[in-house]
């Protein structure tokens, strides 16, 4: 079964210098849903925008990235506009400047479809109305005929995300939808994205700093940190049992109400590493509070564990 | 009381026709944290704005330390100015992107302390900035350079720098990673410990807020709906808008279908529109909900809610 | 300052800064460079064509003067009209700019009123006024042609600092109890001298511009004393019999304008970036 996107090793650096992403591989198959975690910096957008053809000048890449099949790393932009937009779409992560300013909703979302599926205005416009219907935005004849800025965020989100399923995509890769939005704004856009997937058979890849988001509709996990791959598994077995101690200190900082109230609130001391800082050992290990000597001065690989399809790069995987 | 070191009173604030905040009131205690609750839209940040009298305020009063901010003058203000200070959501865009960190940090010393020597000034920032968790050497450097979390280090310094008695943090940790949001709101709550200062923390986040403060207000368009102690709060909600917000906060263990939504954010009410504002959107709601806005109601010792339905929420 | 650092990766502009600084050397080092002065009438070479007779090595004009020293002057005077014409306007049109933005309401309202008021009166009569009432002087060239930069200067200003106004750093400086006055200088200025600085570089060629139109036209610099203009002036009405009075003058003009444009521009490049570039 031809996963619908396959990534390869990818690597994406910036003058030299600055290395976003460091070989990164993963796949996402269809009808599933990865969610890519990690903090600013750690390369989880620039994997995204690789795959979209949207990195920025001076991006060189290497390594490869197949979407059903198909190369499209570094692809023309000719080659890539027959599937970004329909069949590769992306949702960002703050709306207002990603809708355009001075176009009517309407008219962007029936832009879409009469470019990539050849409808004339006319069954465009309908169709735009049928989606704004499907994200159940209420007064959807109004929202139509208005502008960007006289919406709410979450109102604009939920758009972005119609016009992105207008032409029912095989993957849709959403960087980050809910963190410009209240906690519950937040939580209707996942109810959202949760009932779009049980209805189609797209497949998502879900980006966020926020471990909770990402595991409350991700069917796998991916963690980055530093533009590598730290950890990967199935959502269950990552919350279960993370093995990196960076994926076992971001599942500490998710608040849980029930208990009794801390006083410190948990968090992860230090910060990211810079992309344009090099990479001595294991990124993580000035943070970690298992880094050993080793840690500092060999960078572990990404191996298989135990439990199937779990990954993990470490030298002292946690065990719970 | 005497020694309230803020009191909000009745405090109405307009933009144009419509009324952002309407009929709020609190009071707060030195060294307290209060925590004030709410969504895009509740009015929250220009309450923030309007207790500093960045925005003016259309009738109500804001009493600091006794004195009324509406009807001082302005150099009287800049005096009130010292003791309340404000850190802001975006923390590198509340930092002017052409001083340096010293001079960003020596300016509150300049206006407020003109006759401190360069020496002085120059010891006193160093001060702050390691008990805000930054290298010396940041001193040098532009606001461009540093991280969000250590943009807003720095913006704690420089309201902490002449030891205000409130400061007003408004959705201080909202733009950061969920990784190093404790960072920053661990800071806060040491340097409360430190200093004695009083903290209005503003967010739309319950998790967040629930470490630093003691009380919490939660604020629905423009009125408050909730006061209670924060343990309470938590504990047992009185307000179905509180319940909601509660339901919200995504959890690790708690599958999907299980938690429960507030409907969308409905379009706002017509001005002059009668009765709770929180209606279309509340699951508790009756027809006898739309009678008049309901009053804050005791519901238990030191607990308010603005809900004619409260004894539902609470035993449901 | 970086933005001087990010002017080195772009070759034009540092073509144009090199070679506006040779200009300007020798404009200031003019009366070491050659034996002959600006002033002085060499019978024996009147006329002349560019050589190497009687060490004239641009030639000499219809009364005999080295035109090599006269272009320097020229220069020189050209050179100090703009700078001068444009600190002028710079100051007052930033302070106009920054106070009029900052304040706002009524007193913005009334003060852009008064820009476009002046605004409308045309430029060379209020210039003809200004020497008609103070007689020619050249200082009074600075001030007149400063005295009308400074308007599109304070529109400029105002809507920068419109912008600036907004932003959230004005907010905490007001928070802090800055002054009114504090703010202006110490956080909306600074804030705005890119732009400004830009805009300044391409007055410059604009006003030494105006200035050598005005002198043109006799209104500008008077004799004994030259400026290019005058010079210009001059060998337009020669151009037949002798080209190389009007080529010389002009030909230094036009390189003088097009290094200062296109310093200007790269200035504008250097600086914008420093405000996109974001971690």
């Amino acid at each position: 079964m031809t996963p619908t996107l396959a990534v390869d090793a990818l690597s994406v650096h910036f003058g030299g210098r600055v290395a976003a992403v460091r070989e990164a591989s993963f796949q996402v198959q269809a009808a599933e849903c990865l969610g890519i975690v990690g903090e600013s910096g750690s390369g989880k957008t620039q994997v995204c925008l690789a795959a979209m053809g949207l990195l920025g000048a001076g991006a060189r890449t290497g390594g490869s990235i197949r979407f059903e099949g198909e190369e499209i790393l570094d692809r023309p932009a000719a080659t890539l506009n027959r599937i970004r937009g329909s069949k590769l779409t992306m949702v960002f992560q703050d709306p207002m400047t990603s809708l355009t300013p001075h176009l009517r909703i309407g008219t962007q979302l029936a832009e879409v479809l009469v470019c990539h599926a050849g409808m004339s205005w006319r069954e465009a416009e309908a169709g735009a109305l049928r989606i704004l219907d499907r994200m159940h935005i209420p007064e959807p004849q109004r929202r139509l005929r208005q502008y960007p800025h006289e919406l709410s965020g979450g109102m604009r989100q939920r758009v972005m995300i119609g016009m992105s399923l207008l032409c029912e995509p095989s993957l849709l890769i959403a960087d980050e939808p809910t963190t410009a939005l209240d906690v519950t704004v937040q939580a209707r856009i996942i109810d959202l994205l949760r009932n779009v997937r049980q209805d189609t058979r797209m497949g998502v890849v879900l980006i966020s700093h926020d471990i909770a988001v990402v595991a409350s509709l991700a069917d796998r996990i991916l963690v980055m940190y530093g533009g590598r791959v730290v950890e990967a598994g199935t959502t269950r077995t990552i919350l279960d049992l993370a093995l990196h101690p960076y994926t076992a200190a971001l599942l500490r900082c998710v608040p849980d109400l029930r208990h009794a109230r801390v006083e410190r609130m948990p968090t992860l001391a230090g910060q990211a590493p810079s992309p344009a800082s090099e990479e001595l050992g294991c990124a993580f290990a000035p943070r970690c509070p298992r880094a050993s000597e080793r840690c500092r001065s060999e960078r572990p690989l990404l191996s298989e564990q135990s439990a199937a399809s779990h990954q993990v790069a470490c030298h002292h995987p946690q065990s719970s | 009381m005497s020694d309230t070191l803020l009191t909000v009173a009745n405090l109405r604030v307009n933009f144009g026709a419509q009324a952002v905040l309407r009929e709020l009131s609190f009071e707060m205690m030195p060294g307290e944290t209060v925590g004030l609750v709410g969504e895009s839209g509740s009015g929250k940040s220009t309450l923030a704005r309007a207790i500093l009298r960045l925005i003016p305020i259309s009738s109500g009063r804001v009493l600091f330390d006794g004195i009324d901010l509406g009807a001082v003058r302005a150099r009287a203000l800049s005096r009130c100015r010292r003791d309340l200070q404000i850190i802001f959501q975006d923390p590198l865009a509340s930092l002017n992107p052409r001083m340096s960190v010293a001079e960003a940090l020596a300016e509150p010393l300049r206006i407020h302390e003109p006759a401190l020597r360069a020496q002085e000034r120059h010891s006193r920032v160093a001060a702050m900035l390691e008990r805000v968790g930054l290298e010396a050497d940041a001193a040098r450097r532009y606001p461009h350079e540093f991280s969000g979390g250590q943009c807003q280090r720095i913006g704690i310094a420089r309201a902490m720098m002449l030891n205000p008695r409130l400061l007003i943090c408004d959705e201080p940790v909202s733009s950061l990673d969920a990784s190093i949001q404790g960072q920053i709101v661990n800071l806060l709550c040491d340097l409360q410990r430190q200093l004695g200062t009083a903290m209005l923390f503003i967010s739309h986040n319950l998790a967040v807020v629930r470490h630093l403060s003691r009380r919490v207000l939660v604020i629905y368009r423009g009125r408050l709906v909730e006061v209670a102690e924060c343990d309470a709060l938590f504990a047992a909600p009185a307000h179905p808008y509180t319940r909601a917000l509660l339901a919200s906060v995504p959890r690790r263990d708690v599958r999907p279908d299980e938690i429960p939504t507030p409907a969308e954010e409905a379009p706002a009410a017509p001005a002059g529109a009668a009765g709770c504002a929180f209606h279309a959107r509340c699951a508790y709601a009756r027809a006898s909900c739309l009678r008049a806005e309901p009053p804050l109601e005791e519901v238990a010792a030191g607990h308010f809610a603005a809900c004619y339905r409260w004894r539902e929420v609470v035993y449901s | 300052m970086s933005a001087a650092w990010r002017l080195r990766a772009q070759p034009a502009a540092l073509c144009a800064l090199i070679v506006i600084a040779v200009l300007l050397t020798l404009a200031m080092a003019g009366p070491w460079l050659t034996a002959n002065d600006a002033e002085s009438l060499d019978w024996a070479h009147v006329a002349a064509e560019p050589g190497w007779a009687g060490g004239h090595w641009f030639g000499t004009d219809r009364l005999g003067r080295d035109l090599f020293a006269r272009t320097l002057e020229g220069m020189r005077m050209s050179l100090a009209v703009g700078l001068a014409a444009s600190a002028i306007s710079l100051v007052v049109g930033i302070a106009y700019g920054a106070l009029a933005g900052y304040a706002g309401g009524r007193t913005d309202h009334l003060m852009m009123r008064f820009i476009e008021v002046l605004s409308g009166l045309p430029l060379i009569f209020f210039v003809i006024f200004l020497t008609v009432v103070f007689g020619h002087g050249q200082y009074l060239l600075f001030l007149a042609i400063g005295a009308v930069g400074w308007l599109t200067m304070a529109r400029i200003v105002r809507g920068q600092t419109l912008s600036i106004r907004e932003r959230e750093f004005i907010e905490a400086a007001v928070a802090s109890g800055a002054s009114s006055a504090r703010i202006i200088f110490k956080h909306v200025v600074p804030n705005l001298l890119g732009p400004v600085i830009v805009y300044a570089t391409l007055t410059v060629p604009q006003i030494i511009l105006f200035e050598s139109f005005l002198s043109f036209l006799g209104l500008g610099v008077q004799e004994p004393h030259a400026s290019l203009g005058t010079l210009i002036a001059e060998g337009a009405g020669e151009m037949q019999a002798a080209p190389w009075m009007l080529l010389v003058p002009g030909g230094v003009l036009a390189a003088l304008l097009l290094c200062l444009n296109v310093l200007g521009d790269g200035l504008r490049d250097a600086l914008d970036v420093r405000e996109e570039r974001k971690a």
